[in-house]
């Protein structure tokens, strides 16, 4: 059979076009030569230090006291890594939204800054010893090799946006119960190498390297987070003999209600409305967020209080760059006022019992913890903390009975109130009130903090004058406060008081109480 | 020769007919075939291997964007002539279909990587849009598969009989 | 052989042309080692002077609370403005005294033989740690020793003048007159006080006498500009925060003066290019190049941004925080580039 002539005159022309293209490619993979491994050696970081010696099995481990690590184990390239700022140029609502977070002041803002540097300075290598910080804050710097005595690292402008696009979208691994910052990072093998129009042209290299299967599985997990939620003192960041373990967000979680039907941290935080969100979860009404915002809400209220004025740009550590300052400050308001009805969702006061005492009445107050997935209150809880303000009232509206007032003036609140707090304690056994973890020895509670969906019951024996008559009314309030007020003195060495926040309140007429005179 | 032309026994009519045009359809199928070819070892490359070597990947990138739009550009110039033409002398309702088919995947092809060329071209004028991923991912798909049938279709249309089978050919 | 002549005699031109640039560049890094130790002296003269004066003014709150027989509240009842001025003013020159002793700490923490003495004024921890301790006692003037109470600066004095240890604290008093006491408002231990002042006078004093032996070599020279150089930064960073910060806060933090920035700056950049840049130009002239054009950079800025200052220019916030992230963004890379070049080059850096 002949060959038809079309066919045979254009199969010239397909092996020309296969054999001109083929060959092109051979001579550009031989010319143009694929990037060596990426990431820089440790090695070629001049004056980098390692302090804490190898690992058990003799590995080096140049972040070492923090988890956090690389993929291919090298030191991050500033130059390599992209900052926030260009992700903007095509994702500007997640930018938006993230820019205000904490996630993106994570490294600068000055509460956390301060501290650091109060920490480090108080030991001959504590600035390596603050990788044990910068890990979950300033990933960027620490991968990069710039947490160190002598800096050989210029600085790029990603290294300072704490927790930002890179921090989460290259991660491949995690594990919320060493914590630490024990996350590993694709960070210098992860990360495309397009310019933005080919991007554009050609986005799914861009999405295998920042939306890879196993990164997107992951960082939709409460593990990923877990990773940072989770911390653990030993003798490499803190004067702790044992695993001390200060911060528990995810195993709060991993017992609760919440993880029994699969309601993970991102619903919640990244929630568009993270109140109404809860509020739905508080009706029964289990179902997933229909987006995933990037403002992840929590309870810090003070770095979004724009009432704070300039006051405020020192304490978030500086302006956001990329915004200006009038959006800027409707994305700080806005991000503010979820946070306060987020915190308005958490708790509720319930006046469970009340009962004649000799020469007064006993109250008991159940503090519910109804909203928050984890323990209430959680995190860095030496510092956020939880205290119950009960006043009891006679007929004529006089005070008769006042526990956990509160200072304005100077950011006091009463020592004997009921607090939810931890206390770390230093090697004589003396409380840090000021967040100093390198030199923390012990960790002990005032009360232990409420787990989800768990009350406390607190009894107040409350003595009444002689002759004094009801009816009397309770007014209860909880409160929360993000720091205590010496470290905020002794460590940002200015003299601000820390606002408290109202979580809940309560007033009853406690005619009820039986055998007292009313 | 005319390439372009049908069956054996309409193909001197037809070269009489199109002889003045002969030269310039030959040139341009040609083109449009070794084009074709081309983009579709680049786009392959581009699919499974760029990954592995970017900095030569981005070259490949916009070699295939460029012969692409100028394939694009060809193709538009040259088919509605050659389909004008074919359909008069395809013989077979077999073939005709195919041929259908094959403009079709030609037509998804183009319109997927046309779309697919939308976002860059906007970013050089300077406005950031682009596909959401689920829509990059079906483009991309279509776009790749389909060339893929499309190549297999074309050596189909290129080898395949048009003329009705007479017995005078044997 | 002519020819030869004249390669010989070419030869032997940029031969002595090399060695007359090797040897110039020699006597630079000699005269470079010498700016190194005078600025670490003319730093350390400061130190004394300011802890004189603190002395001085310790001694004047001392003095009252003397009068009064060690009656503090009687004292603040008869003496109060007189108290508060005088912890206004111990404040104020602990600030410039501790400004003196960060500016020379890179220096003074890196040479073996002075290094105790930055455990003893700043870095040492008290007795009771294990490691790097502050080796000395502290004799107070009614008799009392404590041994080894941990270093002057941050051990002692601050957490003491600022009411942060409640130890301390003798009685909470209205120091600015306000009707409330707000925190750090009150009367400090003046026997504590007055020991501690007058051993940072001492110890800053036998600080210069270790210093004057000193020779600095090249070694010293990195680490000088490498320890110094990011206190620039920081300084920036502090005079950014100043200006974000207003007064109804209360903040007693270090208000970083521009001038003082601009003679730190002044003093790395000579140092650099006097005693470190010839080095640095033999093995990488590109690398030379872009430190000079650092330091050029940073020092402009400074120097115009002290100028608007002190014309009376009021810095918005975003203007002052964008001067603020360059200038340390500068020092940053200034510094990565002088640790690249000492690697270059084998120094070693002491710590």
């Amino acid at each position: 059979m002949k060959m038809k002539i079309q066919f045979r005159h254009h199969l010239r022309w397909i092996a020309a076009g296969v054999v001109l293209a083929g060959t092109a490619l051979a001579l550009l993979l031989i010319k143009v030569e694929a990037p060596t491994e990426e990431g820089v050696k440790m090695t070629d970081i001049p004056y980098y230090q390692l302090p804490f010696g190898l690992d058990e099995n003799g590995n080096e481990r140049p972040f070492w006291p923090s988890r956090m690590t690389t993929a291919n184990g090298r030191m991050s390239d500033p130059v390599r890594i992209p900052s926030a700022l260009e992700c903007a140029e095509c994702h500007q609502q997640e930018f938006d939204e993230w820019a205000p977070s904490l996630h993106a002041v994570a490294g600068i803002d000055a509460i956390y800054d301060k501290t650091e540097e109060v920490n480090a300075g108080l030991l001959r290598h504590g600035t390596e010893q603050g990788r044990f910080c910068e890990g979950c804050h300033a990933p960027g710097e620490l991968l990069s090799g710039r947490t160190n005595r002598f800096v050989s690292v210029a600085p790029s402008d990603a290294l300072m946006e704490g927790v930002s696009c890179i921090a989460c979208h290259t991660a491949v691994h995690a594990d919320p119960v060493a914590g630490n910052g024990a996350l590993t990072l694709a960070i210098n093998s992860g990360i495309d190498k397009l310019s933005p129009a080919l991007i554009l042209a050609a986005p799914r290299d861009h999405a295998r390297a920042f939306g890879a299967v196993e990164t997107n599985d992951l960082i939709a997990k409460p593990e990923f987070c877990g990773a940072c939620h989770t911390e653990t003192y030993d003798r490499s960041m803190s004067r702790a003999e044992g695993d001390q373990t200060v911060q528990a967000t995810f195993e709060e979680w991993k017992d609760s209600w919440y993880a029994k039907n699969d309601v993970t941290c991102q619903d919640c935080h990244m929630a568009p409305d993270p109140a109404d969100y809860v509020m739905q979860l508080r009706k029964g009404k289990v179902a997933k967020p229909e987006r995933f915002s990037h403002r992840f809400v929590g309870a810090n209220y003070l770095m979004f209080d724009t009432s704070l004025g300039s006051n405020l740009t020192f304490l978030r550590g500086g302006l956001i760059r990329g915004l200006d300052r009038e959006r800027q400050n409707k994305l700080i308001a806005a991000q503010g006022e979820a946070t306060k009805r987020l915190l308005r969702t958490a708790a509720r006061l319930e006046l469970r019992g009340q009962s004649k005492i000799d020469k007064g009445m006993h109250l008991d107050i159940a503090v519910q913890n109804l909203g928050a997935g984890h323990n209430l209150p959680t995190g860095v809880t030496d510092q956020k903390h939880m205290w119950l303000e009960v006043v009891v009232k006679n007929a004529k509206g006089e005070t008769v009975f006042h526990s956990g007032g509160y200072d304005a003036l100077l950011g006091a609140t009463d020592p004997d109130a009921v607090a939810w707090i931890e206390e770390f304690l230093d090697e004589d056994g003396n409380r840090i009130l000021d967040h100093l973890t390198f030199v923390t020895a012990a960790v002990t509670w005032q009360r232990v903090t409420i787990p989800p969906r768990g009350e406390d019951v607190v009894g107040y024996d409350i003595p009444l004058p002689e002759g004094e008559t009801g009816p009397f009314t309770l007014e209860a309030r909880l409160w929360y406060r993000v720091a205590l007020q010496e470290m905020v003195f002794n460590n940002l060495k200015i003299d601000m008081p820390i606002p408290p926040f109202e979580l809940t309140s309560l007033t009853s007429d406690l005619s009820g109480t039986e055998g007292l005179v009313q | 020769m005319d390439i372009t032309s049908t069956s054996p026994a309409t193909s001197a009519l037809s070269c009489h007919l199109a002889a003045a045009h002969k030269k310039t359809r030959t040139w341009r199928s040609s083109a449009l075939t070794f084009g074709f070819s081309a983009l579709l070892v680049s786009g392959l490359y581009l699919e499974f291997f760029a990954q592995d070597n970017w900095n030569a990947g981005a070259l490949v990138l916009i070699t295939h964007l460029l012969v692409g739009l100028a394939f694009v550009a060809l193709l538009l110039f040259w088919i509605i002539g050659h389909v004008r033409r074919g359909l008069v002398l395809s013989e077979r309702r077999s073939f005709t279909w195919l041929s259908w088919g094959l403009l079709t995947k030609y037509l998804l092809v183009i319109g997927t990587g046309l779309l697919m060329a939308v976002p860059p071209g906007l970013y050089l004028f300077g406005k950031i849009w682009f596909w959401s991923f689920e829509a990059t991912y079906v483009l991309t798909f279509i776009h790749l598969w389909v060339g893929i049938a499309a190549a297999l279709g074309m050596v189909v249309h290129l080898g395949m009989r048009h003329w009705r089978w007479t017995g005078r050919e044997r | 052989m002519n020819r030869l002549t004249h390669v010989l005699l070419g030869a032997a031109v940029i031969g002595s042309l090399s060695a007359t640039e090797l040897l110039a560049d020699s006597s630079a890094e000699i005269q470079g080692l010498e700016d190194v130790k005078n600025f670490t002296l003319e730093h350390n003269a400061e130190l004394v002077t300011n802890a004189d004066l603190m002395l001085g003014a310790v001694r004047t709150y001392a003095g009252i609370i003397t009068a009064h027989d060690g009656d503090y509240a009687a004292a603040w009842k008869a003496d109060g403005p007189a108290l508060a001025k005088a912890i206004e003013d111990i404040r104020g020159l602990w600030l410039k005294t501790s400004n003196q002793y960060e500016t020379m700490e890179g220096i003074v923490a890196g040479i073996p033989a002075t290094v105790k003495y930055d455990m003893i004024l700043d870095a040492g921890n008290p007795g009771t740690e294990s490691e790097d301790v502050a080796e000395y006692d502290l004799t107070l003037p009614d008799g009392t020793v404590l041994k080894r109470p941990g270093s002057l600066f941050h051990h002692i004095t601050e957490p003491l003048f600022w009411g942060m240890d409640p130890v301390n604290v003798i009685m909470t008093a209205d120091l600015n007159g306000d009707g409330n006491i707000g925190r750090g408002e009150m009367l400090f231990d003046a026997n504590l006080a007055l020991g501690a002042a007058e051993a940072l006078s001492y110890w800053a004093k036998a600080l210069k006498t270790e210093l004057t032996e000193w020779k600095p070599n090249r070694d010293d020279a990195f680490t000088a500009v490498v320890t110094m150089t990011p206190t620039v930064g920081d300084y920036f960073g502090e005079w950014k925060e100043s200006q974000f910060i207003t007064g109804d806060i209360g903040a007693f933090v270090a208000q970083s003066r521009l001038v003082d920035v601009q003679g730190i700056m002044g003093g790395c950049k000579k140092m650099y290019f006097s005693a470190i840049s010839p080095v640095v130009k033999a093995t990488d002239p590109n690398l030379d190049q872009s430190i000079r054009a650092g330091f050029e950079e940073l020092l402009a800025l400074v120097k115009e941004t002290y100028e608007r200052e002190y014309a009376g220019e009021k810095f918005g916030t975003e203007e002052a925080d964008a001067i603020g992230n360059e200038a340390q963004d500068i020092a940053d890379r200034i510094v990565a580039m002088v640790l690249q070049a000492a690697a270059k080059n084998g120094v070693t850096l002491k710590m």
